[in-house]
């Protein structure tokens, strides 16, 4: 029944007063079936206020849930609630399925008022042995954060990768003004989960692709007029905003080199879309593409040396890869399906996120570049603005419709999770690369 | 392309169908029942209404009334697509002649897109729309210096609604000037 398909070897060596230890954790995985690893997260115990501590259990849950590599087990089956180590039997976990088992417990920190201790510990029920065990030391507004630091110690521990648990997302917004006008925009940036949402800009004109810097100092976007369009660059911190040297006309779609030192935008005067690249420090433009058809939405691959875009020069829309350099020869990624537009990278540059249409409706798809296929994660058909989070571990997308959303997926596609968002009809979002 | 196809393949099916009941009114039934089924073979893209849209433009063109373009403000496309149907030549040959007559007149082209694919391609589409409307209006005697286009993607939708019919009245070129209300 447990067939092992593959182990992990994994290195502990915790900060924050935790056990050091060494420990292989395998991995087991029925043949045939995706799934997720299955963990139990005990509600914590302890004696603070309810809401806090289900949060914590809550918030953990969701993030480990939301990447498809955990299957986190209904807690009603769950046959103790067990928060210290000497209260885990490990013969029960086993009964029900789970191979992993994390606990905690929260209390007041008897040395610092006002805030609160959080001791967690990870079993493999199977090895019946600890996996880690850590503590933190918090005030109260820090719970949220402190659940997906814990989140992200599992992932890490399990996987041996990084989590976007502790990232921020960017996200738009429009609204009816409430005087009848023209509809609000506004744009946000938020906790990638949707909590803590922060309004950054609120203008009576259409943001279009809000894009976070790499450092995370600034944010880059295009305001809509009647018959052009600027891309400004905005100081998080500040709010002071200024707009990029580009010619009169449209300018959209920015995309921050890795760097952070150029954008890489599309600009048309009356005429046509093509890609740009602006020099930020001395303002400098290099035109990468030329051609008579729309070439935008360019988006630039983790290592600086390539750029895709979206053209129709083979009449319908497709992706395109080219250098970031002047009169750069553009060539399709062949994507397969009728159309593809809205393409990113993985971190790791070797895939693509991007909308696909292979018949039945605008679809978030992953190219893959060495297998040279493309896989639709998303079941929904009206789909736009796909992302790849900051460590490659989920994807996160708008659906359109009467009733716009926010969703994440998880990368096999297994998981979808919907983001709250604010007010309004969500039109973009952007996932943040620090 | 494929919109051509769709039109010869719907003028083929819209006269096969109306000869086929000239001659014989009993085998009208089958006539109507292969129709569509013929529209929809050529009709990769799923967009049936632009194909309604043609057919409309035949049928007022073998009607008995004139029907008048130029209370047409906007033209439609196909989806994915800036090519100018027959049915908006028409329309758009009817604003040229007016505003030929009135060389003081000024002309505002506002491409629009319906709301599936992505924003930023949306945005550049509606453009290319625009532009090519514009093309056909220079085509047609209207001078450049009096044209002036606008996009605004899939930012202003005509109607709000997230199906065929919605989309196909979305994908869109309005035409404002003067000579009309």
């Amino acid at each position: 029944m447990r067939k092992t398909l593959f182990c992990l070897l994994v290195l502990f060596g915790l900060s924050l007063n935790s056990n050091v230890a060494f420990s292989v954790i395998t991995i087991e995985i029925e043949e045939g079936v995706e799934r997720g690893v299955p963990i139990a997260i005990v509600p914590f115990g302890g004696d603070v206020n309810e809401d806090l501590q289900f949060s914590l259990e809550e918030v953990i849950r969701n993030d480990l849930h939301r990447t498809g590599k955990f299957d986190p087990i209904p807690s009603d089956q769950f046959p103790s609630h067990p928060s210290t180590s000497d209260s885990v039997v490990f013969s029960d976990w086993q009964l029900i399925g789970a191979d992993l088992v994390l606990i905690g417990r929260v209390e007041p920190d008897e040395e610092k008022p006002d805030h609160y201790r959080v001791i967690t510990r990870l079993y493999d029920s199977f090895e019946q042995k600890q996996v880690f065990g850590v503590q933190f030391i918090l005030s109260a507004d820090r719970f949220r954060q402190t659940a997906h630091r814990i989140a992200n110690t599992v992932f890490e521990k399990v996987t041996d990768q990084e989590s976007s648990f502790d990232t921020k997302i960017l996200y738009t917004t429009s609204l009816p003004d409430s005087s009848g006008g023209s509809a609000i925009h506004v744009l946000y940036y938020a906790d990638y989960d949707g909590y803590n949402p922060q309004a950054i800009l609120r203008t009576g004109r259409p943001i279009l692709s809000p894009v976070w810097s790499p450092d995370g100092t600034k944010i880059a976007y295009a305001e809509l007029f009647e018959g052009y369009s600027l891309i400004y660059i905005q100081e998080v911190a500040t709010g002071e905003r200024t707009k990029i040297a580009a010619p009169n006309g449209y300018n959209s779609a920015p995309s921050w080199s890795p760097d952070g030192n150029r954008l890489a935008f599309s600009h048309s005067d009356k005429g046509n879309f093509e890609i740009y690249i602006y020099s930020i420090n001395d303002q400098r433009l290099t035109q990468v593409t030329d051609h008579h058809q729309i070439d935008t939405e360019p988006s630039w691959r983790p290592d600086g040396k390539r750029l895709v875009f979206t053209s129709n020069r083979g009449i319908t829309p497709q992706i395109y890869e080219a250098s970031p350099q002047r009169n750069a020869r553009a060539k399709r990624v062949d994507i397969g399906g009728r159309s593809n537009s809205g393409a990113s990278y993985s971190p790791t540059g070797e895939q693509l996120v991007v909308i696909t249409d292979q018949g039945i409706g605008k679809q978030v798809g992953i190219y893959d570049f060495s297998a040279e296929t493309t896989r639709v994660i998303s079941s929904t058909t009206l789909d736009d603005s796909a992302k790849f989070s900051p460590h490659g571990d989920m994807v996160i997308h708008v659906v359109e419709g009467s009733k716009r959303y926010i969703k994440i997926l998880s990368p096999d596609g297994r998981v979808a999770t919907r983001v709250p968002v604010v007010e309004g009809q969500v039109k973009q979002v952007d996932w943040a690369s620090f | 392309m494929y919109a051509l196809m769709r039109f010869i393949a719907v003028i083929f099916v819209s006269l096969a169908f109306l000869s086929a009941c000239a001659k014989d009114p009993d085998s009208s039934m089958t006539a109507v029942d292969d129709a569509p089924e013929t529209v929809e073979e050529s009709d990769t893209s799923g967009s049936q209404d632009e194909s309604d849209l043609v057919e409309m433009g035949l049928t007022n063109q073998s009607g008995e009334e004139e029907e008048n373009l130029l209370a047409h403000t906007a033209v439609y496309f196909g989806f994915d697509e800036a090519i100018v149907t027959e049915r908006a030549r028409q329309i758009i040959e009817v604003h040229a002649e007016a505003l030929v007559a009135n060389p003081t007149v000024m002309l505002n082209l506002a491409g629009h897109a319906d709301e599936r694919g992505t924003r930023e391609y949306n945005l550049a589409l509606g453009e290319q729309r625009a532009n090519a409307i514009s093309a056909l209006f220079q085509e047609l005697n209207v001078d450049a210096s009096r044209i002036t286009t606008v996009s605004f993607g899939e930012e202003l939708p005509a109607v709000e609604g997230s199906d065929e019919e919605s989309w196909a009245l979305n994908r869109r070129v309005e035409i404002a000037h003067d000579l009309v209300q």
